[in-house]
């Protein structure tokens, strides 16, 4: 089994998840990469990902597990070759079971092309469903920089264009999805250290 | 050069449905960085999912851009929420690759599939900021052609286009493009590139056409070893057709005498099973795709089918790729039980529902034929899709009881052992539209009124069938792209006002309105019904200039025959001399 850290980059930012996974899908049959398929009525290849991005939103941060036998050092440079521009690998590790990324991740990181300004709580608004909504979501923020922020990601989830009209007013193409955090005890954990992703990273 | 705002167009892309259609990016795209004696930009007036669908244009896009110094673009219809945001902020039309606005290429060339689409010509000339007739362009403006199916009869929108491809454009367009090239390296004058564009087979310049010319359709001689796109693009968002596509020939030999396809791609030329299953295994390694498509006009006809099945069926165990056989005749069924994925629905097109029609439009298919479907509900079908047309010459109301007939005779045919799960029969009638170029160009077309109430006669029969379910055809639409195929040049004016009165997307049912159309029509003094009619067999036809190279004697001969219900047999058993083959050898003689 392999965990992949990739790229959702350029025109790939527009494209939704299930588009996204059945691109996966091509991928790997194009770098004649075996993966497992499931038993039911209709076969799917086992491939799990972690939690999808709302259509938009670039990210140097997706995780996708593959269910293979091949190993990382020869799936990464074979996934490359393959893949469009916008899904380019950045690293890959062989791990034991399945990660479960889209359940265990707890926050995210994000960058903002425009500064962001410090606030006791932060009031966001928004359009939902055609309707105004003004939210409290300082709860969910965890950690404000000068153009950086830490946002709850995952069963609770905080999305970033919100955020950002609570504090900054950047558009969703202008902000950057860049780490993904796990708990560890009952600190956030990086990812990509907790599974040794950035000694496996490419150059 | 007009390069869009990339910024601000993702700006607006975030505010319209799908934005993924207008960016380009697909994995396969050719290097779009080389230098360039001259670019083309394919222009496909429907929305992405269905001119990506579009073999024609992949692969005369392939061959422009396998050469060395040419690039070709693509640009399909924006719909409607984008086409008013490019309004609004000043952003011309642009090709999808480089974002290049489409006044800056060379050629900008028209794929025309269907008539209802022409109004988005001059929707996506006018977002393109590009005058809609060829008269009003000057020197600074690209070439804009035209082809596809629809050209056999030009006549409706030539004055929109300098120069409009007849017949296969695998060769012409890319001498247009090298003769513009050298017209830019030369400085010659539109004019003078126009007049040699015009010694092209199978190019008619509206501008330039003289009373008796002929325009000889352009085809593709050695069909065997003609380019065939291995590296297909593969969409980033799911298309119509989501699969590698596989041509296996050209032309068909059934002869069916409503069919324009049939007689337009004639003679017939086969490829050989070895080479398609190679060029299919490519496409399948370059791709990813799942599924593999073999696809023309009546894919269980070709002659290698049993040895091109062999091959194919190795490959798709080994890749765990589909095959999937579409547009089998009910008489080659034997085909299709070799598909190995697990379909339930099959698709057969009897076309008319008694004998005697069948015999009249030369469907050769016998009511022995769909007794064999029989066959496929013992080998678990359990759902089968019939496709009919109404309004055919000579057409009774007992031929429209033939179609409820089929439905009780499948129905009893199921039932005669105990299977599991019910049948479904989903009956679809279009309405006949007799086109350009077949023994039924001269043929009338049924008023809207005539439609309407044919119409309602079938649902009332189907309605009493339990597990039938019935579609029909727009009476409406069907009644203009009557006009449109067998219409002149007075229908340019028309189209033009049609489409500064708003209309679009007429093919979409939530954008087509008629009463727009037919004040259209009014305000240019044409009336609607004025191509519908019969037409007398000596009378001359607004295409009688195109050499589709079978000659207008031997659609008179089909049509006489067809008036006197005589069935005309397929090529394949014997020649009947059609006169396709002085273009290039049909292959199954």
């Amino acid at each position: 089994m392999i965990l992949l850290k990739f790229n959702k980059t350029d025109n790939f930012c527009f494209i939704s998840h299930i588009d996204t996974l059945r691109h996966f899908q091509r991928i790997f049959r194009r770098a004649g990469i075996d993966v497992r398929f499931s038993n039911g009525f209709n076969p799917h290849m086992l491939i799990y990902f972690s939690s999808p991005l709302p259509l938009g939103l670039t990210s140097f941060a997706e995780y996708v597990t593959v269910c293979t036998d091949m190993k990382a050092k020869d799936f990464l440079p074979l996934y490359n070759k393959n893949c469009p521009d916008g899904l380019k690998g950045i690293a890959a590790v062989d791990v034991e079971e399945n990660p479960n990324l889209q359940f265990r991740v707890v926050a995210a990181k994000y960058d903002f092309f425009t500064p962001l300004e410090k606030k006791e709580r932060y009031i966001a608004n928004y359009v939902k469903k055609g309707e105004s909504v003004t939210e409290d979501v300082t709860e969910k923020v965890f950690e404000v920089g000068e153009h950086t922020a830490i946002l709850a990601s995952g069963a609770v989830n905080l999305r970033p264009e919100r955020f950002a009209t609570a504090c900054c007013g950047a558009t969703i193409t202008e902000i950057v999805k860049t780490k993904q955090y796990i708990l560890n005890g009952d600190k956030l954990a990086d990812v990509d250290e907790f599974y040794h992703l950035n000694e496996n990273a490419l150059s | 050069m007009h390069f869009v705002d990339l910024k601000k167009l993702k700006e607006i892309l975030l505010t319209v449905e799908k934005p993924s259609r207008y960016l380009g990016g697909e994995f396969n795209t050719p290097d779009m960085t080389k230098k360039a004696r001259a670019k083309f930009c394919f222009c496909f007036p429907d929305v992405y999912e269905i001119g990506m669908s579009n073999l024609g244009l992949q692969i005369l896009y392939d061959i422009i851009n396998s050469q060395s110094d040419f690039i070709a673009e693509r640009c399909y219809a924006p719909w409607t929420d984008l086409g008013e945001k490019l309004k609004q902020n000043d952003i011309p039309l642009f090709s999808l690759e480089t974002k290049t606005a489409l006044s800056d290429f060379d050629v900008v060339g028209f794929s025309l599939q269907f008539e209802l689409l022409y109004t988005n010509i001059l929707y996506m000339l006018d977002l393109a900021k590009i005058p809609f007739r060829a008269s009003d362009r000057g020197e600074e403006y690209p070439l804009i052609i035209a082809g596809g199916p629809c050209a056999v009869n030009p006549e409706p929108f030539k004055d929109f286009f300098d120069l409009i491809v007849i017949g296969e454009g695998e060769e012409v367009d890319l001498e247009i493009l090298k003769l513009k090239a050298k017209a830019k390296e030369e400085g010659w004058t539109k004019s003078e590139l126009l007049k040699k564009c015009a010694m092209l087979t199978g190019v008619y310049c509206p501008a330039l056409h003289k009373e008796g010319e002929i325009v000889k359709k352009a085809i593709v001689a050695d069909f065997e070893n003609s380019p065939y796109p291995t590296s297909l693009l593969v969409p980033n968002i799911n298309i119509v057709h989501d699969r590698a596509v596989m041509e296996l020939y050209r032309g068909c030999a059934s002869g069916c005498r409503f069919c324009q396809a049939g007689f337009y791609y004639r003679p017939i030329r086969e490829r050989s099973a070895k080479r398609i299953a190679s060029l299919a295994e490519k496409i399948i390694d370059s791709t990813g795709y799942e599924e593999l498509s073999l696809c023309s006009l009546s894919t269980g006809d070709y002659s290698h089918l049993k040895e091109l099945i062999g091959y194919l069926k190795k490959m798709s165990d080994e890749k765990h790729v589909d095959l999937s056989l579409p547009s089998l005749r009910l008489n080659s069924f034997e085909g299709d039980i070799v598909q190995n994925s697990r379909r339930s629905s099959l698709t057969f097109a009897p076309e008319a529902g008694t004998q005697r029609l069948r015999d009249v439009i030369n469907k050769n298919i016998t009511d022995a034929d769909i007794d064999n479907i029989e066959m496929a509900f013992d080998a678990g079908y359990t759902s089968v899709k019939l496709y009919f047309m109404m309004g055919l010459p000579t057409e009774t109301y007992a031929d429209l009881d033939g179609i409820a007939d089929i439905c009780l005779r499948l129905k009893e045919l199921f039932r005669k052992k105990e299977r599991s799960r019910s049948l479904t029969l989903s009956v679809s009638c279009s309405v006949f539209v007799p086109k350009p170029c077949t023994p039924f160009q001269w043929a009338e077309q049924i008023s809207i009124e005539e439609m309407l109430s044919r119409q309602r006669y079938l649902k009332e029969k189907l309605r009493r069938i339990k597990g039938v379910k019935f579609s029909w055809h727009g009476a409406e639409t069907s009644c203009l792209e009557g006009a449109f195929a067998r219409g002149d040049g007075s229908l340019c004016s028309v189209i033009e006002t049609a489409y500064l009165k708003g209309c679009r997307f007429d093919s979409w049912s939530e954008h087509f309105n008629w009463e727009k159309w037919t004040e259209a029509f009014a305000e240019n003094g044409v009336a609607v019904d004025k191509f519908a009619k019969a037409i007398d067999l000596g009378s001359p036809l607004p295409w009688d200039f195109i050499d589709t190279g079978v000659p207008k004697e031997y659609f008179k001969k089909e049509y006489l025959k067809a008036m006197e219900q005589k069935t005309t047999c397929n090529c394949r058993e014997k020649c009947n001399g059609c006169g396709a083959s002085k273009l290039g050898r049909c292959t199954i003689l």
